[in-house]
């Protein structure tokens, strides 16, 4: 990449963090169109948008964003109360940017229809605005111009810019990093003394994290009077974050006059976890904007192509193993020495130390995401005309960036699913059934014994067990003489070809029914669960894995090969005795277990392999919890636990379902991981 | 320093000496250029060079200079540096 | 795709023997050659897949050549080899019997296949080479890993699967 094609790529890529931080600002200022800071934000980021687009040629954004900003322009300078339906434009007009984005960035010469139409809306409504405002007061219009020139670059006071900054950086603060914040007002003679404001940023940014500064030249004067070494800065504050001390800050600048600089050492700020932010219709208070409007400063110093990180992450899962081997090994065991064996533990360690830094990498907080869904819970509520209450907690959950893209699309279903379904069909109802009015949606991560957790509750009607179960029968997804347990009826829903719904909604009901969350789910290896009070409402869970690459598993040897189980669903493992196997219709056999009939399932049988048969009392039964219930998998020895890197086993293979991937051992040859869903006994157990 | 019809174009990496040249040959010249192009392939060795874009920019208006006017720049040896000169 | 062989000019290609034939494949696709390694086999496929090796870490999926030509199995020897592809931006690896050279054929030296009379599905060949007086086979490797094959392969175990149930 050249230079050029460099600093192309981190603009464009700035431009779609402004639009995408645009699209949820929009909603939230839709919410409350009184907020003036908020107006100002969004303002901002058109204005920079602008910029962008014309710097690099995207004449037709650049076009429309100009129209755009004048009019948030002049609400902005007149204060003045916007039209309902004017607002509404402005959330359409996000949505036009948006795509004339992807078609600026793909090169399509078409628009969208819906570009032309509402740019001929912005356009009459700045003239109509403009003319108005001209009758009304000629002079004032004239320095609103100036005031919009001045604007350039920064557009509001500096110390709020130089606070940004400060939150954005605590923000990224983490153990062992200090944030100062340094005032450098240098003397007019500085150059004279051979000291530039650049040679002090210099030597701090060698040992800086981040480092952002922030130059004052308001007082730098015309050329007739301008020297070009007289320094006319007024001063510069630098915020950075570092390992130094201040002692260490401080020695930077021992040669300079004591009123020439000042350091401010600034203290982290303390991240309160699980605190419900409630993102009200009415209720968005200053402290919420001061929350988010951080996020248009700079996140991170560096930007990383993911495939980089993906390798990287690939080498460490090698390191792992190789490590892991190592540890194992006899041989090195049955050495008795004791430097040696503290050498194993020491790069024991720090191999776990450096697989967790490399994991933390990939890790992003959730936040953006459940940001999005704010603007899907406006949209659904608006379509369907039900009032909702979102409550969004564990934002800073933080989960695997590749997790996170393919969670959207699942997250959106489930939320317009359960505002369309969920919620009872209007407010009268939810009155009689003694409820508020609005409808709460909750969405929340968290942390749950090593796994993610990204819930999406709502206080509606519930599940109707009975209705499910009749229409799962109806549909013949069932034959309705199993005796199911309540999780299993409620799993029945998300069954391919099953929709509760009466009739099929714009929303949620498109063709396709959760059965694709499911898929998409599981894709992740996660699963979903539901509970559902019925009056109170439902809880659609999705019970993710920390890390696509690495899982815990369980290796067995079953059939002649080392098969994986993962761990996650592995409920116990035992060697039966005689009398609690049994036969059913002469073919398949179940263990009682507790009052409970599992049925065994034999690898040998699923892959179809050739192997001796021993009887289950001679080997063992491991348990699994699978989505169809429980299933004892039989195997000839457990071999142990371990943490392995799945690998796919290459696009033919993948077809394969009852196999989700393999994983390479310490000894260098591939074991299978097994994925349990896929796992069926050859004939129904009967019910214990 | 390249000088093109009504565009001048200068490195980011001015010395202190280059930029009093600088200054001296954009001095009688102000009135016919319209646009300064600032290279950004090196980082900024001199806050002065900012100093003397400012105050061209402010003795003419007019004058274009796209460097200036993005208000930041971005250089691993400095981080990010911004920088304002409106009134 | 077959067409191309067809224009002129010189083009690499790397020969190894299956049985008593001798065939070759354009040398841009192949990765590397490896000696014969232990193969992990995954259950429920078909008889040519022989199942997944780790190379330097990463699994690739392993085809046994003779197999998929319906040629009769035969037991890995010091020369067996695995030729080791890029399909599709996916490493392949394929069991052959002996590598023999790296050639360069001129298109003038080529012809269409014939019709009949070989072992294999002529639908693999892309054209026959005639090279002083022995004939080497020019393989259309993607025809070789083609689709309907995969297709097929799902067809396999959802058969399996509907009769298992």
């Amino acid at each position: 990449m050249t230079k050029q094609e460099q600093v192309k790529a981190i603009f464009i890529e700035e431009a779609g963090e402004i639009i995408e931080k645009l699209d949820i600002d929009i909603i939230r200022f839709e919410e409350n169109s009184s907020d003036f800071n908020l107006l100002n934000e969004i303002f901002r980021g058109v204005h920079t948008l602008k910029g962008n687009a014309n710097a690099f040629g995207f004449t037709r954004l650049g076009e429309f964003v100009h129209y755009f900003e004048d009019v948030l322009d002049y609400y902005r300078s007149t204060k003045e109360d916007i039209e309902e339906h004017n607002l509404e434009l402005f959330v359409e007009s996000v949505d036009v940017i948006k795509e004339v984005m992807t078609c600026e960035l793909d090169a399509i010469d078409t628009l969208p229809k819906s570009y032309s139409e509402c740019l001929e809306k912005i356009k009459t409504l700045v003239s109509i605005k403009k003319s108005k405002d001209i009758s009304l007061d000629k002079q004032n219009d004239v320095s609103e111009l100036i005031d919009l020139a001045s604007e350039f670059g920064f557009s509001e006071e500096p110390e709020n810019i130089l606070l940004k900054s400060i939150k954005a950086h605590q923000a990224i603060q983490d153990d062992g990093l200090n944030l100062y914040k340094i005032d450098l007002t240098l003397d007019v003679d500085c150059y004279k003394r051979g000291f530039d404001h650049l040679l002090f940023i210099k030597n701090l940014a060698e040992e800086a994290k981040s480092i952002e500064s922030f130059f004052n030249m308001q007082n730098v004067e015309t050329l007739d009077t301008f020297k070009s070494d007289t320094n006319y800065i007024k001063n510069v504050e630098i915020v950075v974050l570092t390992p130094l001390s201040y002692e260490n800050i401080e020695e930077f600048f021992e040669f300079l006059s004591e009123d020439e600089y000042s350091i401010e050492s600034i203290k982290p700020v303390v991240v309160k976890e699980d605190e419900p932010l409630v993102v009200n219709n009415k209720s968005i208070g200053a402290s919420d904007d001061t929350l988010s409007t951080s996020t248009i400063t700079q996140k991170s110093t560096i930007r990383i192509d993911t495939l980089k990180l993906d390798e990287l992450f690939d080498s460490v899962g090698e390191l792992v193993i190789a490590q892991n081997f190592i540890a194992q090994n006899e041989k090195i065991r049955s050495v008795e020495d004791e430097s040696i064996g503290r050498t194993i533990d020491t790069l024991s360690k720090i191999t776990k130390i450096i697989q967790d830094r490399v994991m933390s990498l990939r890790m992003v907080a959730i936040k953006d995401t459940f940001e999005k869904m704010k603007r899907v819970v406006r949209d659904t509520s608006k379509k369907t005309g039900k009032e909702v209450h979102l409550v969004v907690q564990g934002e800073e959950t933080e989960i695997d960036k590749t997790m996170i893209d393919s969670l959207s699309d699942p997250l959106i279903h489930i939320i317009r699913n359960a505002i369309d379904h969920g919620l009872e069909a209007n407010a009268d109802e939810r009155i009689k059934a003694g409820k508020s009015r609005e409808g709460k949606i909750t969405l929340k991560a968290f942390h749950k014994s090593g796994s993610i957790v990204i819930s999406v509750s709502d206080d509606g009607r519930g599940i109707n067990k009975e209705r499910v179960l009749s229409k799962a029968i109806e549909r013949g997804i069932v034959s309705g003489d199993e005796n199911f347990t309540d999780s299993q009826i409620f799993a029945l829903i998300m069954q391919p070809g099953f929709s509760t719904a009466e009739t099929i909604s714009d929303l949620s009901g498109r063709g396709v029914g959760l059965d694709v969350v499911k898929t998409s789910i599981e894709k992740l290896r996660g699963k979903i669960e539901i509970d559902s009070k019925e009056g109170e409402g439902t809880t659609f869970s999705m019970v993710l894995p920390l890390t696509l690459a690495i899982i815990d598993g369980m290796l067995v040897h079953a059939a002649g090969e080392i098969y994986i189980i993962p761990t996650l669903s592995v409920v116990e493992s035992f060697r039966p005795e005689k009398e609690i196997v049994h036969m059913a219709k002469g073919k398949s056999e179940f263990v009682s277990l507790r009052g409970q009939n599992i049925p065994i399932i034999r690898l040998s049988d699923v892959f179809t392999l050739e192997t001796q048969r021993i009887e289950p009392w001679e080997g063992i039964l491991v348990c699994v919890e699978t989505e169809i219930g429980r299933i004892a998998i039989m195997v000839d020895s457990l071999i142990g636990r371990q943490q392995v890197v799945i690998k796919t086993l290459g696009k033919s293979l993948t077809k394969l379902k009852e196999v989700s991937g393999g994983a390479i051992l310490g000894n260098g040859e591939i074991a299978l991981i097994l994925n349990v869903d896929e796992l069926r006994p050859l004939i129904e157990v009967p019910h214990g | 320093m390249e000088f093109n019809g009504d565009a001048l174009m200068i490195d980011t990496d001015m010395s202190m000496e280059e930029i009093i040249k600088f200054e001296e040959f954009i001095r009688p010249r102000i009135d016919f250029i319209e646009t300064i192009e600032v290279e950004e392939g090196c980082a900024l060795k001199s806050s002065a060079l900012l100093s003397i874009l400012v105050s061209l920019k402010k003795t003419r208006p007019k004058l274009q200079i796209p460097f200036l006017e993005k208000g930041l720049s971005i250089a691993p040896a400095y981080g990010t540096i911004h920088w304002i000169y409106h009134d | 795709m077959s067409e191309k062989t067809v224009k002129a000019g010189r083009e690499r290609f790397l020969t190894f023997y299956l049985g008593d034939e001798q065939y070759g494949i354009a040398i841009n696709r192949i990765k590397e050659i490896i000696a014969m390694m232990k193969v992990t086999s995954v259950p429920k496929t078909p008889l040519f897949m022989r199942g997944v090796i780790n190379l330097r870490g990463s699994i690739i999926p392993i085809v046994d050549t003779r197999l998929r030509f319906n040629m009769e199995y035969r037991e890995p020897d010091m020369y067996t080899a695995i030729i080791i592809m890029e399909v599709d931006k996916v490493n392949i690896g394929f069991i052959v019997d002996r590598v023999e050279e790296v050639l360069s054929i001129d298109a003038s030296h080529m012809s269409a296949p014939p019709k009949f009379g070989n072992q294999i599905d002529t639908d693999f060949i892309c054209s026959v080479a005639q090279i002083e007086n022995s004939v080497v086979m020019i393989l259309d490797i993607l025809k070789l890993f083609e689709d309907d094959e995969l297709v097929n392969f799902e067809q396999i175990q959802q058969k399996q699967i509907t009769e298992g149930l």
